[in-house]
């Protein structure tokens, strides 16, 4: 090797890290994109970004079973693990993209810095799916934080989203101070920020009762960010105050990104987790429960899947308590089932938006009769968030629900199987308002652009696909799992 | 009980002391005085003794840079929003709402956890090793080879939070 003025061990790191860079070059691609064009070809940036991530996509999806290594002195692990939800969080950009392409409320001349925000947060969760090193972990979260707050308020004319994202801004600045609190024990009571150290010294010294206290305050640092019940206060108004592109990332990526640092920080500096596991399954209790109640009776169709989304997180949570290697496995399928259901959900709350004008399920009555075959998608995705089969909600459900009764948390499964059907009265209330109103709100029928019929067929497959041929998606998790790399367990 | 991992030296416990006791008397008036103007003046007595433990355990590149950052920087940008409120001489502002108690609580039962587990276990987890030639150095080092990475992605943050600060404030012309 040539001893050239990058180190050697700094040039292995940025090849490791390939995706990232590209998204990072698009990102400042599309800033000097904006300066060029004139405003109104704006409209190409999003284009622009949705190929660029499209291109990020495949090399991460190429490189998706190399072994893991850790890269930087351990501020980053790039491994199968980190990859999988590198993927689910470039799929929900691109189709976030498209999204947005139609999406009147944005106006045409804020489209430059929009998507430019878009990529770099895109980047800022992709870090956060590898980050091993607690100051890598603060950094990278909160990136991703300060990004969405000027995105869910990025419509600045609607007062909602104004209100949403202060109220997004106050909580979450207060949610990271509580997180890099609870860090920084464990900082000061290990000597070392990253995983790998805070394993070794965890193996000689032992646990000590600060060092649980510290992992708890970041829990709830967690909690705010994936909006865990009791700290979900924000995501309804945020969510339902975003523009509906920037609702569907949130709570599609950003909580998978969330998810994954949970699972990882959890598996890497906790050799067993019967410490918090009682703790971890009562929130996963409570977060279900609390979510499918609320939303029985909202009538606002962001909310309504603002509050659906926080019983999701609770389902995801119940694979995690299971914690084993089926545990994960199984909240990696539920998460990709997540990632297109949801889409193709938001992908129709936009349609009927644009034609509309309004995001009350109120408003849906008629849809079967003026456009019945998209009527009827609509139902597909709605009984996949549901959880009924033939769709991918079903096995990503049956997966979690099979961990938890596995590792022996059977009372945790007879809630989450109520709590479903608990939810299935509220998606039920959306297709009962579609097919049987009296009042025909949509008159005309409902023609989707091309990219938000890219987003609803392309999902749609995929929700039928995860079900009906699901051996290659679950050999797809086992061996994510089986390449996780720097695992407590060593699994 | 063990003190040992605050200081050996009976004089720099003294003076840590001290400036403990500053510290938190000053942050418990920040939330309870009345005078906005007065709670932006206490943050900053409180940014300063936590600039002094800085210095007290040698950490004296932290404790520049947190004279200038927060002090220097911070504390003048929360003075300036201050002085642009309207109600600043206002009496009658309040600083707590209903939910005082069941704050003061959760505030109370964190409070008694925190220092049980901090007295049990202590924080024994660093070396005490006096850098040769204060730690700005040592500091560049770290941040130019081990934290060159969060250093660069500190960077591209700024720049993320420069575009969300025009796309806030900014109007562009059609």
């Amino acid at each position: 090797m040539t001893k050239g003025f990058i180190p050697e061990a700094i040039m292995q790191g940025l090849l490791a890290l390939t995706p990232e860079v590209f998204v990072l070059c698009l990102a400042f691609f599309i800033i000097i994109a904006d300066l060029i064009l004139p405003v109104k070809s704006k409209r190409n940036i999003l284009d622009i970004a949705a190929v660029g991530l499209t291109g990020a996509l495949l090399l991460t999806i190429g490189a998706l079973f190399q072994q893991g290594m850790y890269i930087f002195n351990n501020a980053l692990v790039v491994d199968s693990f980190a990859r999988f939800f590198k993927i689910i969080i470039l799929v929900s950009a691109v189709f976030m993209l498209l999204m947005s392409r139609d999406y009147k409320a944005l106006e045409n001349n804020k489209i430059g810095e929009y998507t430019a925000l878009v990529v770099l947060v895109t980047l800022g969760m992709m870090l956060m799916a590898g980050a091993s090193d607690l100051l890598m972990l603060f950094l990278s979260i909160e990136f991703v934080s300060i990004v969405f707050f000027v995105l869910v308020g990025f419509v600045k004319k609607d007062s909602k989203s104004r209100e949403a994202a202060v109220k997004y801004f106050l909580i979450g600045a207060f949610s990271s101070a509580v997180f890099v609190y609870g860090a920084s024990f464990l900082v000061g009571v290990t000597g070392a920020s990253s995983f790998p150290s805070i394993q070794q010294y965890l193996i000689a010294h032992g646990i000590s009762n600060l060092f649980i206290v510290g992992l708890l305050l970041m829990l709830v640092g967690f909690g705010f960010k994936i909006a865990l019940v009791p700290f979900h206060m924000w995501a309804p108004d945020a969510y339902e105050g975003a523009p509906a592109p920037v609702t569907a990332f949130l709570s599609v990526a950003s909580k998978s990104a969330g998810v994954a640092v949970l699972i990882r920080t959890f598996l890497a500096i906790l050799p067993d987790n019967s410490n918090v596991n009682l703790i971890l399954a009562l929130l996963a209790a409570i977060t279900m429960t609390v979510g499918n109640l609320v939303a029985l009776t909202q009538n606002n169709a962001k909310r309504l899947l603002a509050y659906s989304g926080i019983a999701h997180v609770g389902f995801i949570m119940m694979g995690f308590v299971a914690y084993g290697l089926f545990g994960v496995q199984s909240v990696l399928i539920y998460t990709l089932a997540y990632l297109f259901t949801n889409m193709g959900a938001f992908a129709f709350v936009i349609a009927i938006y644009n034609k509309t004008g309004s995001d009350d399920i109120r408003d849906y009555g008629g849809l079967s009769l003026v456009s019945p075959a998209l009527a009827f998608v609509f139902f597909v995705f709605l009984i996949s968030l549901a959880g009924v089969p033939p769709t991918a909600g079903f096995l990503g459900k049956l997966l979690v629900l099979g961990a938890a009764i596995d590792s022996g948390y059977t009372w945790l499964a007879v809630i989450g199987v109520l709590n479903s059907v608990v939810s299935l009265y509220f998606y039920a209330r959306i297709a009962y308002f579609m097919y049987f109103a009296k009042e025909k709100k949509i008159t005309e029928a409902i023609k989707p652009s091309l990219s938000l019929n890219i987003i609803i067929y392309s999902s749609l497959f995929m929700v039928l696909y995860i079900c009906l041929l699901p051996e290659q998606f679950l050999n797809l998790a086992k061996k994510t799992v089986q390449l996780l790399t720097g695992s407590f367990h060593g699994y | 009980m063990d003190f040992s991992f605050i200081s050996d030296s009976i004089v720099t416990y003294g003076v840590f002391l001290l400036f403990a006791v500053v510290a938190v008397a000053s942050a418990f008036l920040v939330v309870s005085v009345r005078s906005v103007m007065h709670s932006a003046l206490f943050l900053a007595v409180f940014l300063l003794s936590v600039a002094a433990f800085f210095f007290i355990f040698d950490a004296d590149f932290l404790g520049i840079v947190q004279i200038l950052l927060y002090v220097g920087g911070v504390i003048v940008l929360i003075l300036f929003a201050v002085m642009l409120t309207a109600r600043v001489s206002s009496s009658l502002l309040q600083q707590t709402n209903e939910q005082k108690y069941s704050a003061l609580i959760v505030c109370a039962l964190l409070f008694i956890m925190l220092s049980y587990s901090i007295l049990i276990s202590g924080l024994q987890g660093f070396e005490n090793t006096l850098l040769p030639g204060g730690t700005a150095k040592s500091v560049g080092w770290l941040l130019m080879t081990v934290y060159v990475l969060p250093f660069e992605v500190a960077s591209i943050v700024l720049l993320a939070a420069l575009i969300g600060a025009m796309a806030i404030v900014g109007k562009k012309d059609e």
